[in-house]
């Protein structure tokens, strides 16, 4: 089986997931650049001067920003009273045990359905992005814990849905803010 | 090697193409898994050896089965699997006593094909792991068999991938990550080649575990993976709500997931959507091909032991690309369509000579005459259908049968020898019918005789109903007979 490369520091990198990895980590992969003069649509988490700054950076790096909010869109499609998975309430001297199981089916059938047309939502909401705003690409940040070291990006090309970029970053002692950011955006730009 | 059991296969008699594929179904299926790779291959036990075990053991022997059945056959199955069928062919042609407006109106309204078409539903259960697979099939009644097979044969014990996910491949995720560690799958994924679409990797939120619970079990419209429940039928006129929800959320929803999954390949341009649970003590993962909205791989085991969710995600990946058990489809039909060789078992190096003679009717009725012929050609039929044989010459045979074998009470090694000599045959193929005085119905019963080596080497005993049923009974004959040979053939290679 052949092993992407990047990953020949073998599966120490697939440990990602462990709570207790603490070493510095800075991957990233790049299937195209985002050009400087491109239409993008930013979603941040924090609050609106935090945002405000990330804006600038990307202002000042050339791209023509679209600001979105920092409501993300499965935030504003979830609702508080999106249906859980839960059982069918049994009344059992009104049900025969074939109803409750089919009532079961179709509550879980509900869910099933459920899942996968909020799916369909956000996509919908993405191709809004796209066909109203004119935004060519997405860029997701979390970058609101990067003293505590928890810094990733995403970046989609709206108009084929495809991954063009991601990025886990881990800040180093000498990092503050705008040189994590610079980094992203230059790792964005130039696809190295 | 592990057993597959092929159990009833239902069909609607009245079609020929029906037929033909009940027939050839478990045949292909043996032959396929003869040219597997010798760690996927399983042996066949055809329809009516096991239908003689369900006798034997008082078992039900249908092509659906409710819950407690199938723990009643596990004693029959001992770890292997059981695959039932329902067939049905939909002929345009054949829909009667409509005129050309009717038929118009009523195409115009439902989804009727207009051509010829099988449908096949098909049932697998593991006795092993208790897991219940079925796929409907909609094939043209030439290529059916071939997809039965097809959609068959990837199984595995505690995997299902109908096709490898390819490297370039286009595919969306879903994985109950939080945001840091679905960027490092999605890095592995861009790394391997694949062509990344986001889905659910679109905002900061993580999906709920619970949620994806649902995935476990899931039917779409071609292939399902449940784990067998009482059938449930509603339906008293005052339960119409009922009867409603149920029509909606249980019987249409294969249909109306198969629509989304269509949906959200068609927004995100992907081919693919894999669902990655790699936590708690039972990880799973699902692939969905969402240009056709059917479930393409299921899996619940895996070789990494380790629970680390980044050791078991890796592990998932590899596994959708490795393949299975498969076949190309031009090497199925080939297979589907070749007959089985049947050499003479002397030294003459030629085709099997094979004596078929008119069923003795022991009805003592001129009601039932007909069947005498009806069955012998209907053998005859089958056997041309899967077999290259010579078939001696019938005036002869039938008359030294007639002389020797006294209506088929005097089937003694020395009959029996003194008939091999006379028409320098390797098997006979013989049987007789009657009439049950309890009930008026026909009993049948099939003999097959391996003349050199001097042994009955198969035969069955049917009873049915003197109404349209024993057509049936008549193929069923005729398909068993198939299937004893078949068995023979292939015990001595």
């Amino acid at each position: 089986m052949k092993i992407p490369t990047l990953l020949q520091a073998p599966l120490v990198a697939m440990a990602f997931l462990s709570m207790s990895c603490h070493t510095a980590m800075n991957k990233y992969f790049i299937k195209e650049p985002v050009p400087p003069n491109s239409s993008i649509g930013i979603f941040v988490e924090g609050d609106s001067q935090f945002r405000n700054a990330i804006f600038a950076e990307f202002l000042r790096a050339g791209y023509d920003v679209r600001a979105l909010g920092a409501v993300e869109p499965a935030t504003a499609l979830e609702s508080p009273d999106a249906p859980q998975p839960k059982k069918a309430p049994v009344q059992e001297a009104k049900n025969s045990p074939k109803q409750v199981l089919a009532v079961d089916r179709a509550l879980e059938n509900v869910h099933k359905l459920h899942l996968f047309s909020l799916e369909n939502l956000k996509l919908d909401q993405l191709q809004v992005l796209q066909k109203k705003l004119g935004i060519r690409y997405l860029v997701l940040l979390s970058l609101s814990r990067w003293d505590t070291g928890n810094c990733w990006a995403r970046a989609i090309k709206l108009d084929t849905m495809q991954l063009v970029y991601v990025h886990n970053y881990e800040p180093a002692r000498h990092d503050d803010l705008k040189s994590v950011l610079g980094m992203m955006i230059r790792t964005m730009q130039s696809g190295k | 090697m592990p057993t597959t059991y092929v159990g009833a296969i239902a069909y609607y008699q009245k079609n020929p193409a029906a037929r033909e594929i009940a027939l050839r179904f478990p045949i292909a299926l043996s032959r396929a898994y003869a040219r597997l790779q010798k760690e996927y291959r399983s042996k066949v036990v055809y329809p009516n050896q096991f239908r003689k075990l369900c006798q034997e053991k008082n078992l039900p022997f249908r092509a659906v089965y409710a819950p407690a059945d199938y723990q009643l056959l596990k004693d029959v199955l001992q770890g292997g699997s059981l695959v039932t069928a329902e067939i049905r062919v939909y002929d345009p042609d054949e829909e009667e006593d409509e005129d050309e407006a009717k038929k118009d109106d009523k195409k115009a309204e439902s989804s009727l094909p207009e051509e010829i078409t099988a449908y096949a539903s098909l049932y697998h259960y593991n006795s092993t792991t208790g897991e219940m697979h079925s796929f409907f099939i909609t094939a043209h009644p030439e290529v059916a068999v071939r997809e039965m097979v097809r959609y068959i044969l990837p199984m595995e014990n505690g995997r299902y991938l109908l096709r490898p996910i390819a490297t370039k491949s286009s595919l969306a995720i879903l994985s109950p990550l939080d945001p840091l560690s679905l960027n490092s799958v999605l890095t592995y994924l861009l790394e391997w080649g694949y062509d990344v679409r986001v889905l659910g990797g679109n905002d900061f939120g993580m999906l709920d575990l619970s949620r994806l619970e649902l995935l476990r079990e899931i039917q779409t419209v071609n292939v399902s993976y449940y784990t067998p429940e009482e059938t449930i039928v509603p339906a008293a006129a005052e339960e119409r709500e009922f009867a409603q929800l149920f029509q909606e959320k249980v019987k249409e929803f294969p249909q109306r997931l198969t629509a989304q999954l269509r949906a959200l390949g068609k927004k995100v341009g992907a081919h693919y959507l894999v669902v990655l649970q790699p936590f708690g003590k039972h990880p799973f993962a699902r692939g969905f091909d969402l240009r056709r909205g059917e479930l393409v791989w299921r899996q619940d085991q895996f070789a990494e032991k380790s629970d680390n969710p980044g050791l078991r995600i890796a592990a998932m990946v590899s596994e959708m690309q490795r393949v299975g058990p498969q076949i190309a489809k031009e090497e199925l039909e080939q297979i589907v369509a070749e007959k089985d060789r049947v050499s003479a078992q002397r030294d003459t190096g030629g085709l099997a000579r094979v004596a078929i003679l008119d069923f003795y009717d022991r009805t003592r009725s001129p009601l039932y005459n007909w069947l005498s012929v009806s069955l012998s050609s209907a053998v005859n039929d089958s056997m041309q259908r899967i077999f290259e044989f010579e078939r001696t010459e019938e005036k002869k045979s039938n008359e030294a049968g007639a002389k020797l074998f006294a209506g088929g009470k005097n089937l003694t090694l020395k009959t029996l020898q003194a008939f091999q000599t006379e028409l320098d045959a390797d098997y006979l193929i013989l049987g007789f019918y009657s009439l049950n005085p309890k009930n008026g119905n026909v009993i049948i019963e099939s003999k097959v005789y391996d003349l050199v080596k001097k042994k009955e080497i198969g035969g069955k005993v049917l009873e049915s109903t003197v109404d349209v049923q024993l057509f049936n009974a008549v193929d069923e004959i005729a398909s068993g007979v198939v299937q004893d040979i078949l068995q023979m053939t292939q015990q001595g290679k």
